[in-house]
């Protein structure tokens, strides 16, 4: 049954136990709140991860604001271009022509051809019923240089395809099969580096295997190399629809080894790895059995000092805040809150341990309109909360926090061990709560 | 081409304007969207959004909403969230697909307030606009709805009205500031300031003022109400620097004495080599301040394509097209603008002057105060 929030006699939002949530529905989705935490990527973010690449938006006014900003704040504006969609667009039936010939005529504005370029249409289009492949083939045929690139600024899609999703197929449309390279990986899904001392990286290595990563690359070619790739891995779930579409397109086949919290589930997932790397499983064995005790260890540690300090987590930090919130439950730490507007799939089973070794853990959710009140429940000097993600930190007005979004680029026991070591430094270090969450996408650079 | 930029930025929006307007009046305001004006807005337009609370949310606008035409949610959702919150009133406003299926906004806007019994009201937009264009219909709506005719208190001292003001051209609080004391330095009174440091109390007591001070061209839906309704005449121009500030000074005697609109900007303006980039009175303002000051003469070439053109002169130009702008600007040997304009102005000397509705919070830091105070940046 889905739950409605609500405000109580200090009209401050009041959590809902655990125990007593609907897994598939937690909360009634009614009007959206924005909390200024601003870490999380968007689409332009993504997009400019793509090397030697141009983005255009073609939408309204409304739409390209935030676009055109986050590019102007990233230092990009070079690398960003626009079409302003007017109410006559609407009815006069040149959609396709607007695009192409405001495209053709930004294209004929730049001294030099970009090798690579990124058209985002909007929810208009989509409801006027757009015909992107015309648009695509015109702008092929008089740019025939250029990598043309549908994406998609379609939010009103998002019960659907999510924004995010749609552009993770994007951006690797422009990959083409190249002549296959056994030792060759693709790491495909992730928008920052994944730690290099990961059991990935490690069982690559063993193998004799290179992996490709976007994050590494600082060419077109780079990029493109993606395409001789005997195997596409990933470990967001944000990616599945990409990787069907690039094992469709060019016969690559994908693994997913999803990121998770959980010992058996990461074990499984490396052994799942090392068997299609033709590794022996001893060798994941004989590995995992330094990394988990490094990721035990670090664990204690932090928790000897960080003790029943209350902890929150959120969702934009890790797709897997349950399964991190059952972990630290594991360890000791005193987990309090959990923020999220829905579960993953594959958060179920933590869901139903935690209902039973912490059923008073209370969940939050993050866009209801009550929550405009929540940061009015603590004051900063007074906040006693550590907290793993941004969203977490403003709601509970805390210095102490975890500063990752989607993962943090942590995986396997490495990335309990390095999880360990960022509470721990979390606690022990302060932040600036309001400058940190202001910066808009983490790890990008900013003109703030 | 029209409509089309390769490298400069865009200004705010309509949606984003209103929501600008309504911030500080105790209401809640809501953009009917699928996702994306709620963070836009609160990232980049809203420099309050962190310090200061204020029910700003969108409606979360799905497909299925969007094919089905399923507002009764819509109103379920307001409903639910204004028995809980409690606002003073509701006010919506349209993204670019409500406005492309032809959502009734002000039948949900009746259907939620007899419900609610909180006064409730649809303010035009579709995301397509300028944040002009939405500053102006909130603060009319607002005015029409919350004005009280009885609110006259007696005093010696000239009461005047601040409209216009939003942090999209005026971002940081020491403008009102300014502005509070500019009118207190002159032997004036405030008697309300639309749009910062205010409450519903100010567009309350509106009818009150004897001139209103009109320093954008987000305030003249507003201003002209005033005069057309309650016989408040205004005043058009910032009071930037010190010489235009004295005129500006008397300007606000003369209009409330004549019962007439004065155009500050009218007498002190000499075309020149200097191109001043932005919105309308702002930029006017500006160009009168800086001959008045330093004789410097100055052309303004408004940008945002919306507002108040009236006030430019035969030299000046309204231009929101990139590459028209771009040819416009080599005449120029000086140009004063926001940052993200430079990349067209090539070897140009080009002047900073950031403007929050342009390059949102970017620069906002070094955005100068020359309220009635010396201009030092030239």
């Amino acid at each position: 049954m889905l739950k409605q929030i609500s405000l109580n006699e200090n009209r401050i939002p009041e959590g809902v136990k655990i125990s007593e949530l609907d897994f598939d529905s937690p909360f009634y989705d009614g009007l959206h709140y924005n909390a200024p935490a601003r870490g999380v990527w968007n689409i332009v973010h993504t997009g400019m991860l793509i090397p030697e690449a141009h983005q255009i938006y073609v939408c309204a006014q409304g739409c390209l604001r935030g676009v055109i900003l986050t590019a102007a704040e990233m230092n990009r504006m070079e690398n960003m271009s626009w079409v302003a969609l007017r109410e006559k667009d609407m009815w006069n039936g040149e959609m396709e022509s607007r695009v192409i010939e405001g495209c053709s005529h930004i294209v004929d504005e730049m001294k030099k051809h970009p090798k690579c370029i990124l058209v985002y249409l909007s929810c208009m289009h989509l409801f006027e019923g757009c015909d992107f492949k015309v648009i695509a083939n015109e702008l092929e045929e008089r740019y025939p240089d250029i990598d043309w690139v549908d994406c998609y600024m379609t939010p009103t899609m998002r019960k659907t395809f999510e924004p995010m999703v749609m552009m993770k197929k994007s951006l690797y449309s422009p990959i083409k099969k190249l002549d296959t390279d056994k030792k060759y990986i693709g790491l495909i899904g992730c928008d920052r580096a994944t730690d290099k001392t990961s059991e990935i990286y490690s069982l690559l290595e063993k193998a004799g295997c290179k992996m490709w990563d976007i994050t590494g690359c600082k060419t077109y070619e780079d990029y493109m190399s993606l395409g001789k790739a005997s195997l596409l891995i990933s470990y967001l779930p944000v990616v599945y629809y990409a990787s069907m579409d690039l094992t469709k397109r060019l016969g690559i086949p994908h693994l997913p080894i999803d990121l998770s919290y959980d010992e058996d589930e990461i074990i499984t997932n490396l052994k799942s790895l090392a068997s299609v790397l033709e590794l022996d499983e001893s060798v994941v064995d004989d590995l995992t059995d330094r990394t988990k005790k490094e990721a035990d260890e670090s664990m204690k540690k932090a928790f000897e000092t960080i003790k029943d300090t209350p902890v929150a987590i959120d969702a934009s930090a890790t797709p897997r805040p349950l399964g991190l919130a059952l972990l630290l439950t594991k360890y000791g730490f005193n987990v309090k809150r959990i923020y999220a507007d829905a579960f993953g799939k594959k958060e179920k089973a933590a869901f139903d341990e935690l209902c039973k070794l912490n059923p008073d853990i209370e969940i939050y959710p993050s866009m209801d309109p009550i929550m405009l009140n929540a940061a009015d429940e603590i004051k900063i000097d007074e906040s006693k909360y550590l907290c793993i993600g941004q969203q977490s930190a403003y709601f509970c007005q805390t210095r102490k926090f975890v500063n990752i979004v989607e993962g943090g680029g942590m995986y396997g026991f490495d990335g309990i061990r390095h999880m360990g070591d960022a509470l721990l430094d979390a606690y022990l270090n302060e932040k600036d709560l309001k400058l940190t969450i202001s910066y808009k996408g983490l790890e990008c650079e900013s003109c703030l | 081409m029209n409509q089309t930029a390769r490298i400069i930025s865009i200004y705010a929006a309509d949606t984003s304007g209103v929501c600008s307007a309504l911030y500080e009046y105790g209401g809640m305001t809501v953009i009917h969207d699928a996702s994306g004006c709620n963070s836009t807005y609160t990232t980049h337009d809203e420099p309050r959004w962190y310090d200061k609370k204020s029910m700003m949310f969108i409606s979360g606008l799905t497909e299925k909403d969007a094919v089905m035409g399923n507002d009764d949610k819509f109103s379920a959702d307001l409903i639910i969230a204004a028995k809980e919150l409690k606002p003073a009133f509701i006010a919506l406003c349209a993204s670019p697909l409500p406005a492309m299926i032809g959502t009734d906004l002000d039948a949900i806007a009746y259907e939620v307030e007899s419900e609610t019994g909180i006064p409730s009201f649809a303010v035009k937009t579709n995301g397509m606009n300028s944040y002009i264009y939405g500053i102006n219909n909130a603060f009319l709506d607002l005015a029409k709805r919350f004005i009280k005719n009885d609110m006259s208190e007696k005093t010696d001292r000239l009461k005047v009205n601040i409209l216009g003001m939003t942090p999209l051209d005026f971002p940081k609080k020491e403008y009102f500031d300014s502005l509070k004391t500019f009118i207190e330095d002159a032997g004036m009174e405030l008697n309300a300031c639309i749009g910062m440091e205010t409450s519903l109390k100010d567009v309350e007591r509106l009818a009150a003022g004897e001139v209103s001070l009109l320093i954008s061209s987000s305030g003249i839906l507003l201003a002209d109400h005033l005069f057309d309704e309650y016989e408040i005449p205004y005043v058009k121009g910032v009071p930037y620097g010190i010489g235009f500030s004295e005129k500006i000074k008397g300007f606000l005697s003369e209009a409330a004495t004549n019962k007439k609109n004065i155009d500050a900007t009218e007498r002190f303006r000499c075309e020149g080599k200097v191109a001043i980039l932005g919105e309308a009175v702002l930029c006017a303002s500006l160009a009168s301040a800086l001959l008045l000051d330093k004789g410097i003469n100055a052309n303004v070439l408004e940008t945002v394509g919306d507002g108040d053109l009236e006030i430019l002169k035969p030299f000046d130009m309204s231009c929101d097209d990139e590459k028209i702008l771009e040819d416009e600007l080599k005449k120029y040997d000086i140009i004063i603008g926001d940052p993200l304009f430079r990349p067209i102005c090539h070897d140009k000397k080009f002047i900073e002057l950031p403007h929050e509705a342009f390059s949102g919070r970017c620069f906002t830091k070094n955005a100068p105060d020359i309220i009635n105070r010396a201009i030092e940046f030239i």
